[in-house]
């Protein structure tokens, strides 16, 4: 680095930019589809994750417990983002004061109301014997019942004798069985066993000297993985029993899972994440520019993204890669205006509708919400649309602009750009910007004939659009173009399986399971990328409950002198 | 420089190493040092604890209309800070000063306040190399009060924070003027000038139910690694500093003359950055800060006015104020930007706004001002070209007389962290350098010391 | 491109000609019905994409939403177009009367019972003098339309002779209406009923009138249109900047025949002109009364911009619905006129359809200032309730 120092600093950043942009980033082999069996890698298993709840897993939680009446009002502090998700972020997520404070209050919110005379009666499954005195008995019963949900596993008998006993105390100064009960379930439910997933770790006996998660973890995983929400009772009772160690007993409940109304929740919660879909919560256009952007139809667009996925992967059981072909979407009355679409329906909820061969729209690339989301807030953005197809859809880093570039091409009034394809053109000309703008600028040009707020026009400025483009080889002439180009594309696939089975294990997927990754990636490339067959594939291999010994007792292995423990590293 | 006894760490930062991990963990208050009203003052009768605060405008100003052409007291109030006439002589104004990054790239709009913040150019977006400086200063003086600290934002983003101890742990911001109403007065805000004080039974409760919760922490400590174990003692941490809060709430307040909760909730503002609502909303945050400091909610603060790359607009520019320091065309005659100074000129109108508010509270023999440390910096000195030398740096308020004002320091190139370790050293913070690398630095700015 | 069902002549709606699910699914097999049932929406898709090309050929659709109404006033801050300035309350005419305390204090109300019994003037107008007199429009200017063709306002078989008002673009027109309302100081810009009306348009589904004009292949001229006016019932949204948003989609509101109206009309120079409509109904909730305007030859003169319109509606309102509207909602406090007044008034300027037994004026002339934004008018889709044959009872 020494040897850099001596180049001026403009020259160091022209070059650290070329040498950015021309590398790839490590390199994927393209799946083959020609291998008829690929055989499976085994990866070494990596350690148990302490992860914090998220905002939707907490509110389905709270409404799994305690019925969806509970009014659960609650922001949680952001989590960063990590490898392109919220729920790997979670898993070195700290929660400090000012995160814990709501939580605290939405803790005492939801306990006041579990207990209140309107809930007691169908919630507490026993009557106190007097109503100011302490009923242990009760207590006891209700807090083992809703413990075991909260905190997704069985209390301990010293954590519910804990529990009874604080309720119990509590009934003194409030002369309020109930309040007794209130103070202590708003103790669960800031309990750091609530507010966690703590993957607990048991030996293998199926395979000794390795382990795995213990049944509540496993039910935990699956739970959070398939509905966004924590185990409920069956799943709970299933992991009591050892069935989800046994291949048939998981297989019953992972069926039972997906065929719940709840799965749809889950696989909305995998999308939000991983579209990125937080950004709609202050997304804003100029409203002289673009006056029918308003709150609704944000709210809207959004819908439509996680409407769209869902019926299409889930209602279809369609492929995750026509996602971004599909004709089918739905719409609401704020939203058509945008698309200039009638439709039948008054102010709240969707009607479905299909665009028709020759429409300018087809995938969810050309819908309002994607279009708005990566665009400046009176016109649109090539470099942003890209950029965002590349790194949120293809899982491609695009290295950030360096500090001193030179706008004075763009700033010359007597310039007299039309269009942005006129405007970008001197993206290409810079050699200092050529490097990276050629990865993101000729996908989103495809996307011209749509605004910043993703209305169609087919001029800018008087000038005719011209939306043709290419990725990575593939040409394009429009934005249905641009979104079979991407259906095509071999980055969409490896970049879905590894967003997908970080989020299902959250965590940073490690560089010793790339293999993994590309094995999934290539059954699937056989079986089809059909979202239901992705989870799947992953669940039940061998290795998704797989996990490393827990670090204290390798550190006392490693400390003591025996051999019959040590852990493998197969 | 004397630390004087009311700047006393009242909680000591234990700082360790566990397998190649560095560990916090803080330690519960020292009774020794509370006292019936709660502060370590009252005892010898001297003025109020002194209060810190920060504030943040992205996009940093330009320089031809911004860098006073003297130095020292008395300077030229130049052109872009006209708006800030009014508090001139409340105000420090630092030009001059660099941010040094030792090879480290310069990541447009995140290493000019990430090294001012923490001391430290990061060495990849997303990462914070240690923990800002109002955290450090709210360990020392934060404690005693409601809220150890308080983030707030007029952008109405939830990530628009610079308040943090790691990239994980970011103090989440305040989004919306009536919820930090309600945080500050609702149900659970404790009048100090109340005639009547009843210590709440359910406070009381609550204080040994969390305590319950802590219990449980070898247990569950046993069972995880090391990373994970220094993220569970920030929570008990934080669930420690929540027990501490509900204690002080079982204490009758120390009287607070200037304290008058406002009635009611400000009126909802919607979502959006258009500067007309940002600058509303930053009003509407700063009227409820302003009050909560002098009803001694908390001692320190931060207010973000705009995020570092300034995603502000204006009705009719299709345009942030980002991409208008990169697109728009230098005036040829006036030599600057004319779009984006516009921009500029409404941040210092609003830092305008804060700081006469806050010297419009009267406390003691001055104003509440007077008894405030405020840094306020940007992200970088030109946006256009993203410089981070010379970023601009004010502080405001007298810090009881600990600091002068009225004077605008030439930084000859040194590195920016002098004020921060200044400002640190003056909150009371004994430590003897601040930074790493080149930002290192073990000298105050003595010009502003009283 | 819209989706456009057709519709009959009659302004009764169907979907595409054919009445699905008009049959009893004979066979009862789930997935038969599934298949004849996505097989007839097809169809009717099929149909709507024809219906579609076929309006294309024969042009394209303008639709509107009205967001204003408001009577077409000539008025000056001043008033000084009214010979006695603005029209005197009620409050102040009972004041006037011989002995107001004491007739407060048989009857009680001060303006509510001004009759001679204590009736209430606005049921019982005849009975009640003012003894303040009516101030009268005595300016020429005013809008509106030529709506009795002739240039003079004589009578002619089916008006009654009458002063006619200039129009800023020098047509002579019949607005008779004005005379009655244009010296109120409620019914005039920022007066309370016209405001309080304004905002009813703006909120109330009630007042969702819908206009579509087909046919159009020019937007600045076009020969020959086809308007329609239907009752909406879809909401009016304003957006950042306090304007209506233009492209919102518009239900028409099928229950309601009686208000689906259809008329021709050209486009010149970007102005609406319709055919007048012999008979028109329109919905009204007035002042938090609802009730239904009655106009006869009713027509439109609509300024089309690229988002809306701006322009007049006017006719021959007919007089008993016009005093039905008005006389039950609580007006003449604040809005500072008498009943007694306007009654008079309205019949001694009614110039509309006398009667031949009596030769008293059946209606009178007016025209409205409405402004509009476009809309998506939506043709309702017709599927009535199939019959749903139980699990069990399904025979293959």
């Amino acid at each position: 680095m020494k040897a850099l120092r001596t180049l001026s600093s403009g020259a160091l950043i022209a070059l650290l930019a070329l040498v950015a942009c021309s590398s790839n980033g490590p390199q994927k082999p393209a799946s083959s589809s020609t291998s008829a069996n690929p055989s499976e890698p085994s990866v070494p298993p990596p350690a148990a994750t302490l992860r914090l709840i998220s905002q939707s897993e907490y509110a389905n939680s709270i409404a799994g417990v305690f019925g969806a009446d509970i009014t659960v009002k609650i922001r949680f502090a952001p989590v960063n983002r990590v490898d392109g998700l919220l729920s790997v972020g979670r898993s070195s997520a700290v929660l400090t004061s000012g995160a814990l404070d709501p939580l605290d209050a939405s803790a005492r919110s939801i306990a006041a109301q579990a207990v209140d005379p309107a809930h007691r009666r169908f919630l507490i499954p026993c009557v106190p014997a007097k109503i100011d005195a302490r009923d242990d008995k009760c207590a006891r019963t209700f807090l083992a019942k809703v413990g075991r949900l909260i905190y997704r596993r069985p209390l301990t008998s010293d954590e519910l004798t804990r529990a009874v006993e604080t309720a119990g105390a509590a009934v003194g100064p409030s002369g309020d069985f109930y309040a007794g009960l209130r103070y202590t379930l708003s103790a669960m439910l800031i309990s750091p066993e609530f507010l966690f997933v703590r993957e607990m770790a048991e030996p293998d006996p199926g395979r000794p000297g390795a382990w795995r998660l213990d049944g509540y973890s496993k039910a935990s995983r699956l739970s959070f993985l398939l509905w966004d929400s924590g185990p409920d009772d069956e799943l709970l009772n299933a992991a009591g029993r050892g069935e989800l160690h046994d291949p048939r007993g998981l297989k019953r409940q992972v069926d039972r899972m997906i065929g719940s109304p709840l799965y749809k929740q889950g696989v909305r919660a995998f999308f939000a994440d991983f579209l990125v879909l937080e950004s709609f919560d202050t997304l804003t256009k100029d409203p002289v520019i673009y006056p029918a952007f308003t709150l609704k139809a944000v709210d809207e667009a959004r819908e439509q993204i996680l409407s769209t996925v869902v019926d299409h992967l889930v209602d279809r059981d369609g492929d995750y890669r026509d996602l971004f072909t599909t004709r089918h979407t739905f719409l609401s009355s704020d939203l058509a205006v945008l698309y200039r679409i009638p439709v039948d329906i008054g102010s709240q909820g969707s009607v479905p509708y299909e665009f028709q061969e020759g429409d300018p729209r087809a995938g969810i690339l050309t819908q309002i919400g994607f279009l708005a989301q990566y665009a400046h807030p009176g016109r649109s953005s090539s470099t942003r649309r890209g950029r965002g197809i590349r790194e949120v859809l293809l899982c491609q880093k695009v290295p950030d602009p360096p500090p001193n570039v030179d706008f004075s091409i763009i700033e010359d009034p007597k310039a007299h750009f039309h269009t942005a394809r006129e405007r970008l053109a001197a993206h290409q000309q810079n050699p200092v910007c050529a490097g990276c703008h050629a990865r993101t600028d000729p996908i989103g040009l495809g996307l011209e004939n749509f605004d910043g707020a993703g209305q169609y026009r087919t001029r800018e400025n008087g000038a005719v659009i011209d939306a043709s483009g290419k990725l990575d080889g593939n040409t394009f002439s429009d934005g249905v173009g641009l979104g079979r180009a991407v259906r095509e594309s071999p980055a969409l696939k490896s970049c879905i399986v590894d967003r997908l089975y970080a989020y299902s294990v959250g965590r940073k997927v490690g560089p010793d399971e790339t293999a993994l990754l590309e094995y999934y990636e290539s059954v699937l490339e056989q079986r089809g990328f059909r979202f239901e067959e992705m989870l799947r594939l992953m669940i039940f291999d061998r290795s998704f409950f797989a996990i490393a010994a827990p670090e204290t007792l390798a550190a006392s292995n490693n400390a003591s002198m025996e051999e019959s423990h040590h852990a493998h590293q197969d | 420089m004397l630390i004087k006894t009311e700047n006393l760490t009242r909680r000591h930062v234990l700082r360790g190493i566990l397998n190649g991990a560095a560990v916090t963990v803080s330690l519960p208050i020292l009774e020794m040092f509370m006292n019936d009203n709660g502060t370590a003052m009252a005892a010898t009768g001297e003025a109020l604890p002194a209060r810190f605060g920060t504030w943040f405008w992205g996009l940093g100003v330009n320089h031809d209309i911004f860098t006073p052409k003297t130095v020292g007291p008395n300077y030229d109030l130049p052109l872009q800070m006209q708006s800030l006439e009014k508090v001139k002589q409340h105000l420090n104004v630092f030009t001059n000063y660099n941010v040094l990054t030792d090879g480290r790239p310069n990541l447009c709009h995140y290493t000019g306040w990430v090294a001012l913040r923490c001391g430290s150019a990061p060495s990849g977006r997303g990462q914070l190399p240690g923990q800002s400086l109002d955290v450090a200063i709210a360990d020392a003086v934060g404690s005693g009060t409601r809220f150890r600290s308080i983030c707030l934002t007029a952008t109405g983003a939830p990530r628009d924070s610079y308040s943090f101890l790691s990239a994980d742990a970011v103090n989440p911001p305040d989004i919306s003027a009536v919820e930090f109403y309600q945080k500050m007065f609702g149900s659970e805000f404790q009048d100090p000038n109340s005639p009547d004080f009843k210590p709440d039974p359910g406070v009381m409760m609550r204080r040994s139910v969390l305590s319950g919760v802590s219990e449980q922490r070898k247990q569950i400590e046993a069972t995880v690694g090391a990373a994970d174990k220094v993220r569970l003692d920030q929570y008990y941490t934080s669930i420690r500093e929540l027990e501490n809060r509900l204690e002080l709430q079982l204490k009758k307040p120390p009287p607070a003359p200037s304290c008058k909760a406002p009635p009611r909730a400000p009126a909802e503002l919607p979502v959006g950055v258009d500067v007309e609502l940002v600058s509303l909303r930053h009003r509407a945050m700063t009227d409820l800060l302003v009050m909560a400091l002098a009803c001694n909610q908390s001692k320190v603060f931060n207010m973000v006015y705009s995020d570092s790359a300034s995603s502000l607009t204006r009705k009719g520019l299709d345009k942030t104020h980002h991409i208008v320091t990169h697109e728009e065309v230098v005036d040829p005659v006036k030599g600057y930007q004319i779009e984006a100074s516009r921009f500029v000129g409404d941040s210092f109108k609003e830092l305008a706004y804060f700081l006469e508010k806050l010297a419009g509270v009267p406390e003691g023999d001055g104003s509440l001002l007077d008894h405030c440390l405020i840094y306020a910096h940007s992200d970088c000195q030109l946006a256009k070209t993203h410089s981070i030398d010379g970023i601009p740096m004010f502080t405001a308020g007298r810090l009881n007389g600990a600091i002068k004002t009225g004077l605008h320091v030439d930084g000859k190139g040194e590195p920016g962290t002098r004020l921060g370790y200044t400002l640190q050293r003056l909150m009371g913070l004994p430590i003897t350098s601040w930074g790493q690398g080149s930002m290192q630095t073990s000298r105050e700015i003595t010009e502003i010391i009283a | 491109m819209p989706r456009r069902i057709l519709y009959s002549k009659y302004g009764y709606l169907q979907a595409g000609g054919i009445s699905m699910f008009g049959k009893r699914i004979r066979r009862h097999h789930y997935m038969r019905a599934l298949l004849i049932a996505s097989s007839l929406i097809l169809l009717g898709a099929v149909i709507a994409v024809e219906a579609d090309e076929a309006a294309s050929k024969s042009g394209e659709t303008i639709g509107l939403v009205l967001t204003d109404w408001r009577y077409a006033l000539y008025q000056t801050p001043g008033a000084g177009e009214c010979s006695l300035g603005l029209q005197k309350g009620a409050v102040e005419q009972f004041k006037a009367q011989d002995d107001p305390l004491g007739h407060f204090k048989k009857f009680g109300g001060t303006f509510e019972t001004r009759g001679p019994n204590g009736e209430d003037p606005n049921f019982s107008p005849m009975l009640v003098t003012d003894p303040l007199p009516f101030s009268e429009l005595k300016t020429n200017v005013g809008f509106g339309f030529n709506l009795d063709g002739t240039s003079d306002g004589r009578a002619t078989s089916n008006t009654l002779a009458h002063d006619k008002f200039v129009s800023p673009e020098g047509e002579r027109v019949d607005n008779q209406l004005a005379r009655v309302v244009g010296c109120v100081q409620g019914w005039r810009k920022t007066g309370f009923m016209a405001e309080f009306y304004a905002k009813e348009v703006e909120t109330s589904p009630i007042n969702r009138h819908l206009i579509e004009i087909t046919g159009v292949h020019d937007e600045q001229n076009e020969p020959n249109v086809e308007v329609f006016i239907y009752k909406g019932r879809d909401r009016l949204v304003r957006n950042a900047s306090g304007s209506f948003i233009a492209f919102m989609s518009h239900r028409i509101d099928e229950r309601f025949p009686q208000f689906m109206l259809k008329t021709h009309g050209k486009i010149v120079d970007g102005v609406l002109l319709t055919d007048p409509i012999p008979f028109a109904r329109l919905p009204l909730v007035q002042i938090q009364m609802t009730g239904e305007r009655d106009i006869r030859d009713l027509r439109l003169r609509l300024k089309l911009t690229p988002t809306g319109a701006d322009g007049l509606l006017g006719g021959y309102e007919l007089l008993d619905s016009w005093w039905n509207n008005h006389s039950k909602s609580p007006g003449s406090d604040p809005g500072l006129y008498s009943p007694a007044g306007i009654y008079r008034a309205l019949y001694r300027y009614g110039d509309g359809y006398p009667d031949p037994a009596t030769g008293k004026p059946t209606a009178i002339s007016v025209a409205y200032q409405v402004s509009a934004v476009r809309a998506l008018i939506v043709h309702p889709t017709h599927q009535a309730p199939g019959v749903v044959v139980a699990q069990a009872d399904q025979k293959e």
